[in-house]
Formats: structure tokens, sequence, C-alpha cells
């Protein structure tokens, strides 16, 4: 199953690659699904079937993660893109072309990096890849204007995070993944629903204009 | 029992407060108490007398307190809410009561800390004034200020490795403040003319004395005798006539007297100076007039400058301001408060027959015997002091002078009415002029109970020396008082028998119109010794000339700001000001900054934990 | 026991139900009810000690600051119920607001009861969860701007806090451990076996991520703008009540800490404490909103607490939270007394309020004064003590810091307080009878200033 699970990492750095180039919101929020579907399915592959069929809690969690992930939190995040009128990401504080190469050279010094790292068990990808995620979630959230975009950084970052996590084994119990990904389905749902006030209180949904808030000079 | 006079303090003060909306209530349960807790404090040193520095920092609290509740009685009529006046009062004279009576460090700093804040609620008691924002903030900006030097002073000795002299100057500075050393006396100038004047006279005659107890009691124990007393010299020569310079300078009245206390703390602290020097080289006669000059200058001090305060406060409630070039006129109108103005002042330049003129007459002596002592630091000390109290006593003649020249002689140049004085003001101003003189006259014979108090053996010859001497001064003081009481009498009953009294007009030098504007303002009296002393003073002039041949309109403004404010504080307060306002940038408003600035610190972070 | 330590936080959350039921009816009633069952339950699982698969209470301070946090509580919900009255809003947002605050309470019980780091992070994530819509209660696009960098700011942050939960495991996993869950009590089994590099990159990651919660500065920046948009009640439990539990989340994974890498935690808890009152120091001096100085204030008793932490052990930093709580939480009711009654919250409009709304103004000065650390306040005693425990230069830049905080709180306040009356409108009336907890408030933190000055 090694071959697996080096396609899916290296699919995950793909995706990375793409997200930070891609200005169409409906293609991006795909792309973190897509991350979403493979963070879930990426359990599976890695276990060992040999032995024994996984328990009712591997499929559990599986199915849980694709469902949420892959299902649930485009949907909301597609309800929140339309009610608020944007569709496109338009002008980013860093430029696509940038962004690509920035990506890219985090992505090469990760995997340069991470050389000298051997654990056994895990494979030679697992840490660059979930490195180049975390680090592309932040790079959307300091780079891009609108408030719907640094929510997509923040769920991919989330999904570096549970890389991290899956790619290395770490088990943290049924009912704490299903907490988190409580949480984060809740969070989204909260997300929209400021976007969609955001967007009717200022008629715009551009984070950085929202600067009424700050201490130099005057207060407002 | 030794805590019972503030003890009855502080639970005066709490009903005082408690009964806040009824106002009468109020002063009588705040007065009452205070002349019981003071009445406490006499029949408990009477008793059990404390040792000789406990003491001798609880007189003037035990002298100035009762005076000043009663000057309070009529001061604060409709100035504001009785209950809360009464409350913090008794509360600070509580804490100062408690203050020479505890030996512990971390009480003392609790204790020292709430006299503070007691005593800012009482300075900023006339809140309604926009101008008086500003003087609350430095005065309570020095008691915390003090506060956490003395804490760190405190923390510092339980450290290892901590230097000898860090330990002593963070000591000095945090006591330093409340006492008015130069550089850290920022605060008296502005928090005295802002506190109504009964507070004002506590603070100046016995709150900043506790400045200088407690770097007896705390500070030195340990430390060389030489390096205490080169340090209280040297502070107290800079203060003396850096305070006098600046105090016949001002305009406002009690700005005047506030300076005048930096300059007495000053004379006190050469005073002990002079005894730890002595002491540090064995020379007894030094020891001894150090010792008596200290004492004899601080209850002179407290009694003087308690006069003065209560005089301009009974100043500011007949003529609603104070300030030096707009009054002129008032012995004709408020004769006693006046008369005992001038006394009190005559009394604190140090010119006889008072008794300011036997306390600096003792720290002379201790110059002398420096300088007669053959040791060369001693000469030099010796010098030092008699050249600085010399000159200072010369600035405060002027000060002074100016002070009852401006305020009480001639005609009233601004003000239009002037309120009757109260005798609820003007006795407490007898009184205390009545303790003066027969301090005069007691000085002989407390002046061995004072050096036997101190319990260093050998000093036996100096102290009947000294009995001499003062029996001397005191006789001589008796004689002019006989002698003026004679001639005042001979005026009234003798010489004018019979004659008639006219009135006439004062002679106008030929000017046809004369006019009250036309006297010499308090900044004319002074201005040969502001331009001699300018380069210090750097005062501020704004010059309006008139245009053309002929007599219009022109304009002339001065103001001496305090020195050590305008090129020491403000500009380190401006610089952390400017760096504020650049930090502030920081926070700009931009949510991408913010998660960058995260980012940043996060990876730095990590590559520490890496690296180290 | 386990059971009774779950009703703790099933009692607010059944609470919350009935409330969105009853859809902004009865809301100050079921607030109080419900705050004072909680306050009862905390008081009775005082002295209970057990730890179990979930959740747990196994020490001194979990105990303390379970009773603090409902006591708080407490206190807020009688606030609410005359402030309420007097603040008119619409059914909605009485709505919301009787839903999220006792989910808010909830939660934040949640992250002290929790026995297991993954319980924790997904209890502390649900704060700003239920939170957040606390901030938008006022509705301005002040509020919401407030609210969008309150949840990305925090959940960036607190993804970080997960991030180094599972290095933190992997670290038991270097160092030969097999552990199946993140339970906190077999963490400190194998304390000595953890890995020590893998350790600190979590404790980095975990300080910055529980760090952004508490207020560290640079993961501050989210505090100012929150804190001060919410209504006083919100942020009186926001600044009293999360930051605590944010500081618990840090203090778990300092205990962790294997003998080797002690040191480093201390130093990098040093610098962060420091960086927060420096900064916090800076912000203050020139502010013209006082909520903000506010704010700020609590930034920099973070940092003291955490300096508290690193040098002197968790009992000051105990008293020295319960403290700050208590004075906090009066403060930021009084000034949103202060906001009710003049409509601004800029410094420089607002003069003379001593003589328009005296208790307000007095009681304001007091605690900005008692929050200062003059004595009796117990933060004069914490800060004391670290002060006597710091190496020389830790203690002169704090001594230089406090003053400058001191001068520039105390300059807004005195400026806001003293002088002549203003030309606002001020509408005292209603500001003046809210001032029953607060004065509560701080008469619980002299008495804690007190007994403990006494006792030391």
């Amino acid at each position: 199953m090694n071959m697996a699970i080096d396609l899916v990492l290296t699919a995950f750095l793909g995706i990375c690659l793409m997200l930070s180039a891609s200005s169409r919101l409906v293609h991006c929020i795909r792309l973190v699904a897509l991350q979403g579907i493979l963070l879930g399915v990426l359990p599976l592959l890695m276990w060992n079937w040999s032995k024994a069929c996984p328990g009712a809690e591997i499929w559990g969690a599986a199915f849980v993660n694709i469902m949420v992930k892959g299902v649930l939190l485009p949907i909301l995040l597609i309800r929140a893109m339309r009610k608020a009128g944007v569709k496109r990401e338009l002008e980013p504080l860093a430029g696509y072309s940038w962004s690509l190469l920035i990506v890219s050279v985090a992505s090469a010094l990760a995997l340069w990096l991470s050389r000298s790292l051997t654990i056994p068990g895990v494979s030679v990808l697992a840490i660059p890849a979930a490195a180049v995620t975390v680090f592309t979630g932040l790079f959307i959230i300091v780079s891009r204007r609108k408030a719907i975009t640094q929510s997509l950084g923040f769920l991919a970052f989330e999904n570096g995070i549970a890389l991290f996590g899956a790619a290395m084994h770490l088990e943290y119990g049924f009912f704490v993944e299903l907490g988190i990904l409580l949480d984060v389905l809740v969070l989204v749902f909260v997300m929209g629903i400021a976007v969609f006030q955001i967007s009717r209180e200022f008629e715009h949904i551009d984070a950085d204009r929202l600067n009424l808030l700050t201490d130099t000079g005057e207060v407002k | 029992m030794i805590f019972s006079s503030a003890g009855i303090a502080a639970a005066a003060g709490v009903l005082s407060l408690l009964c806040c909306r009824r106002g009468g209530l109020a002063g009588v349960v705040g007065l009452a108490g205070t002349i019981l807790s003071v009445t406490a404090g006499i029949v408990t040193l009477c008793t059990s007398p404390p040792n000789g520095v406990s003491l001798l920092f609880m007189l003037p609290t035990l002298i100035l307190a009762p005076m000043a509740a009663i000057h309070s009685r009529a001061y604060i009529k409709g100035h504001g809410n009785p209950g809360i006046y009464w409350g913090f009062f008794n509360l600070t004279v509580a804490t100062m009561l408690a203050l020479p009576l505890i030996k512990e460090f971390l009480p003392f700093l609790i204790v020292w800390e709430l006299m503070g804040i007691f005593s800012f609620v009482l300075v900023m008691f006339n809140y309604k004034a926009d101008e008086l924002k500003r003087p609350a903030w430095i005065y309570l900006l020095a008691c915390e200020a003090g506060g956490l030097l003395l804490m760190l002073f405190y923390a510092l000795s339980f450290k290892s490795g901590v230097s000898q002299e860090l330990f002593y100057a963070i000591g000095m500075a945090g006591f330093g403040l409340k006492a008015g050393f130069p550089l850290l006396h920022i605060w008296l100038p502005e928090a005295h003319p802002a506190a109504p004047a009964p507070v004002s006279a506590i603070m100046s005659g016995a709150m900043i004395n506790l400045g200088l107890m407690g770097i007896l009691v705390f500070v030195f124990p340990g430390v060389d005798p030489a390096l205490c007393g080169w340090t209280l010299l040297i502070l107290g020569c800079i203060g003396s006539l850096g305070g006098i310079v600046f105090a016949f300078a001002q305009d406002n009245l009690k700005r005047v007297l506030a300076y005048s206390s930096i300059e007495n703390i000053g004379i006190i602290s050469m005073a002990v100076g002079c005894t730890f020097l002595g002491g540090a080289f064995n020379n007894n006669t030094m020891i001894v007039f150090g010792i008596l000059g200290s004492v004899f200058h601080i209850i002179n001090h407290a009694l003087l400058k308690g006069t003065l305060f209560l005089g301009a406060g009974q100043v500011f409630c007949a003529t609603g301001t104070l300030s030096i070039d707009k009054m002129g006129g008032l012995m004709k109108r408020t004769p006693v408060t006046g008369s005992c103005f001038t006394a009190a002042a005559v009394g604190l330049s140090g010119l006889p027959p008072f008794n300011g003129f036997i306390g600096e007459l003792m720290i002379y002596l201790a110059a002398f015997s420096g300088i007669c002592s053959g040791i060369v630091q001693l000469r030099f000390a010796g010098i030092a002091a008699a050249l600085v109290l010399s000159l200072t006593g010369a600035c405060a003649v002027v000060a002074f002078s100016k002070a009852i020249g401006g305020t009480f002689l001639g005609e009233p140049r601004k003000i239009t009415e002037c309120q009757k004085e109260s005798p609820w003001m003007y006795v407490p101003m007898l009184c205390l002029l009545l303790l003066s003189v027969i301090a005069v006259f007691s000085a002989p014979f407390t002046a061995p109970a004072i050096i036997k108090l101190v319990k260093t053996p050998g000093l036996d010859t100096a102290v009947a020396g000294a009995e001499k001497i003062l029996f001397y001064a005191a006789s001589f003081s008796a004689l002019f008082y006989i002698l003026c009481t004679l001639i005042l009498l001979c005026r009234r009953f003798l010489l004018v028998r019979g004659a008639e009294n006219e009135s006439g007009p004062t002679w106008d030098c030929g000017y046809a119109k004369p006019s009250a504007r036309m006297e010499y303002t308090g900044s004319a009296i002074i201005q040969n010794l502001a331009d001699l002393f300018n380069s210090f003073l750097q005062i501020r002039r704004k010059v309006d000339e008139p245009q053309g041949l002929f007599p219009s309109k022109a304009s002339f403004e001065w103001e001496s700001p305090d020195g050590s404010e305008r090129f020491f504080w403000a500009p380190v307060f401006k610089f952390a000001a400017g760096v504020s306002d650049k930090v502030h940038k920081f926070q700009s408003g931009y949510l991408h900054v913010y998660v960058l600035i995260m980012t940043v610190a996060l990876i730095a972070m990590v590559i520490w934990a890496i690296v180290s | 026991m386990v059971s009774m330590l779950a009703l703790l936080i099933t009692v607010p959350m059944l609470t919350a139900v009935i409330a969105a039921v009853c859809r902004g009816r009865f809301c100050r009633l079921l607030l109080l009810s419900g705050s004072i069952l909680h306050l009862g339950l905390a008081l009775y699982c005082f002295n209970t000690r057990i730890d179990g698969r979930w959740i747990g209470l196994t020490s001194y301070s979990e105990a303390i600051l379970l009773v603090l946090t409902s006591g708080l509580y407490f206190a807020v919900c009688c606030y609410c119920c005359s402030w309420l009255k007097a603040e008119e809003c619409s059914k909605k947002s009485l709505w919301i607001l009787g839903i999220c605050l006792p989910l808010f309470l909830a939660t934040m019980t949640l992250v002290i009861l929790s026995r297991n780091f993954g319980v924790m992070w997904v209890a502390i994530e649900a704060t700003t969860l239920f939170s957040a819509p606390l901030i938008l209660f006022h509705r301005s696009g002040r509020a919401l701007e407030a609210m969008w960098k309150y949840l990305l700011i925090c959940s960036v942050g607190i993804g970080l806090a997960l991030l180094g939960t599972l290095f933190l495991a992997f670290a038991a996993r270097m160092g030969g451990v097999e552990l199946h869950d993140l339970r906190i009590s077999e963490f400190l089994n194998i304390k000595e076996s953890l890995n020590p590099g893998w350790f600190k990159v979590a404790f980095v990651l975990a300080l910055a991520g529980y760090g952004t919660k508490m207020g560290l500065v640079p993961f501050h920046t989210w505090l100012p703008d929150a804190h001060s948009e919410a209504p006083g009640a919100v942020s009186a439990l926001l600044s009293a009540g999360l930051l605590n539990c944010s500081f618990l989340g840090v203090i778990r994974f300092a205990a962790l800490a294997p003998d080797k890498v002690g040191e480093f935690c201390t130093e990098l808890l040093i610098i962060l404490g420091v960086l927060s009152l420096a900064t916090a120091a800076f912000f203050i001096i020139r502010q013209g909103d006082f909520k903000r100085m506010l704010a700020y204030s609590s930034i920099e008793h973070m940092g003291i607490a955490s300096i508290l932490f690193a040098v002197c052990g968790i009992e000051m930093t105990m008293i020295h939270l319960v403290a700050h709580s208590a004075i906090k939480m009066s403060l930021f009711l009084l000034a949103g007394n202060l906001l009710l009654a003049c409509g601004t919250r800029q410094i420089s409009r607002i003069s003379g309020l001593f003589g328009v709304m005296p208790a307000n103004a007095i009681l304001f000065l007091a605690g900005v004064i008692l929050i200062c650390g003059v004595p009796p306040s117990p933060l004069f005693f914490t800060e004391l003590v670290l002060l006597c425990q710091a190496p020389l230069w830790l203690a002169l830049l704090m001594v230089l810091l406090l003053f400058m905080v001191f001068a520039g709180m105390m300059k807004n306040v005195l400026s806001m307080t003293m002088g002549k009356k203003c030309e606002l409108e001020i509408h005292a009336a209603p500001a003046e009878r809210l001032i029953w907890v607060p004065i509560a408030g701080l008469c619980a933190a002299l008495a804690v200033g007190i007994v403990f000055g006494v006792n030391l």
C-alpha cells in the first residue's frame, strides 16, 4: 500500500499548488473538499489489511470525515459564497504567479529539509506534504482579500494538521475526532453567517478593508 | 497599645466616610476623631516613649494634625463633600502616626502606599477644576514610583550577587521621592498648590519628613557612615539651593511655600549628613550639633511651615486667588493672618529671634566644627555646608520678602473683594507661633534630653558646650522680645498719648492718578536676583512691546517652570510617548498583517526550539 | 462522582436548549437560575478528586478555577438581570444571548474538567465558536469586524495548538511509548521518556496556539478589538474567564516538560510574558478608548501570570489569576455602565464624571488603582513575590513597565473622572443602579488581598 499512500500525499502537494494559483472560488472549494475526502480515505489505505479488517470505529471515522469534509462543508461554503454574491478572488495581495512560486519553493524546501528526518513506518513524503498544506493554508489567509477565501485557507490549514495526524499513525480516539470535525463544521457555519453579515453591512467582503478597529491615530 | 492613636484616627476616618451623606455629622466626627487620636498619641508618648527616631517623626504630625483639622473646619465649608474630606484626612493622619512605629519593612511598605493613596484623594479634593488633573496625576505617579522602587528595594534584599551601591541607590530613590530630593521633587510644587491648604500644611510639615525617616531606619543601617553623610550632604546642598532659587521666582503663593519646603528638607538633610560625617570621623561636637540642628529644624519647619500654609489657606479663602501679582493690601484686611504669616516667614528664613535661627545656628556650628577639626574631608564638608546655608538663608529672606510684600503690603492690584478672616483659621496659626516661641526658650533644656536619647557615649562635653550656646541664644531672644514689647508698648501708650490720628494720602511720586496696578509686582521685586540666577532658572519671558512713540497696549508675561521637569522629565516622558506612537502602528487593523506576524513569530520560535 | 462533574457541563447545555425553545422570553430568569445551579454544583464538587477517562478534577488549582469561573458567571448573570432591562435590546439578541452564554459556560467548564488533551482542544475551540455571536451583540460594523478577526485569528491559533498536541503524541512515540489516546495522566506518567526535540517543538506550537487564546504577544492582536466591541458583561466573561482557561492549556503542557527541556520552557514563557507586558505598557500609554485600555491591561496581566508561572510556580499564579479575574470583571462591568451612560468609548470626549455619576466614577478609579498593584490589592503581593524571586534584569524591567502601565491608566482615568462636566449628554441614572455587582467583585478582591497579606 505504500505506493497508494505516496500517491495520496503527492496529490496533496499538487492540490496545494493548484489552490495557490486558482482564482475561481468554486474550484478552490472543490479542491479543499477533495483534500478532505483523501484525508478520510487515508487511514483505510494505511491500515494493515493483511492482519485484520479495520473495526467499526475506523470505518465510522472515515465515513464521517468524507461526509463532513467532502459534502457538508462545500455545501455550506458555496451557499455562503452565493449569498455574498462573489465568484472570484480577483485582486489578491500576492499575485497568482507569485503565489505559485512561493508555494513551489516552500514545497521544495520542505522536501529537502525532511530528508534527514527518517521515521520508521512513515512515508518520507508525509511530513513535507503536511507542512506544505499547513503553509499553503496560512499563505492563503495572509495573501487573499476576500473573507470566504480566508475561510478556505483556514480549512486547508486544518487539513494539513489532520494530515500530520493521519500520516504519522496517531490516533486520538473516535469521540475526539468526532468532536474536532463537529467543531470545524460549526466554525465554517458561523464563518458563513459572518461573511453574509459582513457583505450586508459593508457591501463587500474584502477583509483588508475591515480596518476600523485600529490603534493608529484617532479612534473612529 | 502604641498604635492606639493611629487606630483611633483610622476608626474616625472610616466613620466619617460612612456618614458622608450628612456633612455636619461627618465634620464633627472627623474633628473629634483627630483631636482624640492626637491626645491618645501624646499620652502614649509620655507613658511609654518609643525610641528617639520614632518620637522625632511622630511629633510634627501630632502638632500639625489638630491645627490643620481646626483650620479645615472653615476652609472646606462649601467646597465639597465633608465626609470624604474628613474620612481621608483622618486615614492619612492614621497612617502617618503608624509609620514611625512599624519596625518591619513589609508592613511599613503597605502602610506607606496606603498613605500615598489616602493623601492623593485629599490632593484631588477640588476635582471640579480641569487644571487639577495634571497635579493629581503627577502626585499619584510620584507615590507609585516610590512604592515600586521600595518594592524593588525589598526584593533586592532577597537576591544574591546584588551590588551594595544599587541597593543603596534604589532605597534612597524610593524614599527620596517622598522626601523631595533634587530631581525627584517635581511632584511637590504641583501637589501642594492643588491640595487644600490644611492638607498641604500636614504634607509639608510632617509627611515629607517621613521620607527621611525611612532612609534613616531602613536604608542606612549597615552602610558606611561616611557614604551616608556625603550623600545626604550633597543632596541637601543641591536641594536647598535649587529649592530656594526656584521659590523666589514663583508667582503662586503656595508654590513658593512648596519650593521652600524642598529647601528646608535640603537643610535638614545637610544637618543629618553632618551628623553622619562627624560619626564617621569621630568628631563629637559635629555629631552633637548635627543632631541638635536636625531635630530643631524638623520641629521648627513643621511649626513654621504649618503656619505659612494655613495662612496661605486663609488668603485663598479671603481673595479666591493665590497669585501674588494679583493680590496686595491684605495686611489691612486680614491683619492677624498677615502678622502671623510675617512672623513665621521671618522665623523660617533663619533670622533671630525666632526658633528657625536656633536650629540653623546649630547647623552652622556643626559646619564650623567640621572646618576646625583638621580632617580634610570634614573641612570640605563644613565649608560647603556653611556656604550653602548662608546663601539659601539670604535667598529665603528675598523669597519671603516678595511673598509678604506682594500679598500683604500695599494696595490690592487685581482682587476686588475680600472676605473677613475666620477665627477658625487664625487661631491655629497663633497656637503654632506660640509653640515656636516656647521652643526657643525650651531649647537649652531639651538639648541634653535629645542627646541622651541618642545613646552614644562620650558626647557630654560637647553637650555642655551646646547647652551654653543655646542658653545665650535663648537669652538673646528673650532680650529681643522684651525690648520689642517695651518699644511697642511705649509707642502705643507713651509717645502717641494725646496725639490725634490723622490720615492722609500716601506719597505718590507726583503721578496724577496713581492706581494700585502701578505697584511693583512680585516678579519686579526679585528681578535682579532672578537675572543673576537666570542660567539656572531659565525663565520664560514673553514680551509684547508697545509700538510707536506714544503709550499703547503692551504685555509682559513671565514664568519659571520647574527646571528638572522641563529639562529632564518632560523629555523622558515625550520620548516614551514617541516610542508608544510608533508601537501603536503595529495594531494597524489589517488582519493579514496580524496573521503574518503570528506566522513569523511561530517560525522564529520553532527555529529557536530546534537550534537550542 | 464523574456523573456529578458531567452535570456541571450538561446543566448549562440544558439551559441553552430551553432558551432556544423559548425564543428570547424568560431570558434573564433562565440565565440566573442556570448560574445559581452551576455555582451550587461547583461548590459541592470543590473537594472531589477524580481522574476519569474524559473528565475529572485532580488538583486544587483546577478546583479553584472551576469555582472562580462559576462564580464569575453567576455575578455576570446577576448584572445582566438589571442591565438587559436598561439596555432595551431586541428579542433576537436576547435569544442569542440566552443560547450562547450558557453554552460558553459549559465549554469553559469542559476545558477545566477535561483530562484528555483532545477533549481540552475541542472545548477550547468550542469556546471560540460560542463566544463569537456574543461579541456581535451590538450588531454594528465594528462588532462584525471584531468578530471576524476573533474567529479567524483564534481558529488559526487553536489549529496550531492541535498540531502541538499531535507533536506531543509523536514525542511520546519517539520516546518509545505507545499511547492509545491523549489522556493527560498517562502523559504525566511517561513524562521523562518524551523525546526532548519533538517535545520542544510541541511546546512551542501549544504555547503559540493556546497563547493566542490567552492573549500573549505577538498572538494577541484579536484581543483589544474583541474585548472592546463586546458588551460589558461579555467582555467581563471573556477577560476574566476565558483567558484563565486558555492559560490552563499552557500550564498542562508545561507540566509535561522533561527535566532537560524545563529550562527552555521557562525561558520561552518568560520571554513571551515580558513581551506581553512591554507591548501592553506601550499601548496603554496613549490609548484613546477606555475599553481597549482595559483589554490591554488583561494582556499585561496574562504576561505577568506567565512570568509568575515560570518563576514562582502554580500557587502564586492561581492567586494572581483569581485576583485579576475579580477586579477585571468589575472594571469591565463598570466600563459597560460608562458606555451606557455616555454613549461613547473615547476618553478625550468624557470628563467630570465625579460630579455626574459619582458611584461609577469612584468605583472605576478604585478598580484601576487595585489592578495596578497597589496594596491591599492581592496583585501587589503576587508582584512583590515575583520581584523577589525573579533575576535582577527581570525585576528592573518589570518595575519600569509596571510604572508605565500605571502612568498611562491613571492619566486616562483621571482625565475622565476629574474636571468640569463635558458637553456629552450623560444618562447617569440607569448606570448608577448597576453598581452592586462591581462593588461585590472589588470587595472580593480586597478580601483576598487582606487575607493573603496577613498570611504573608
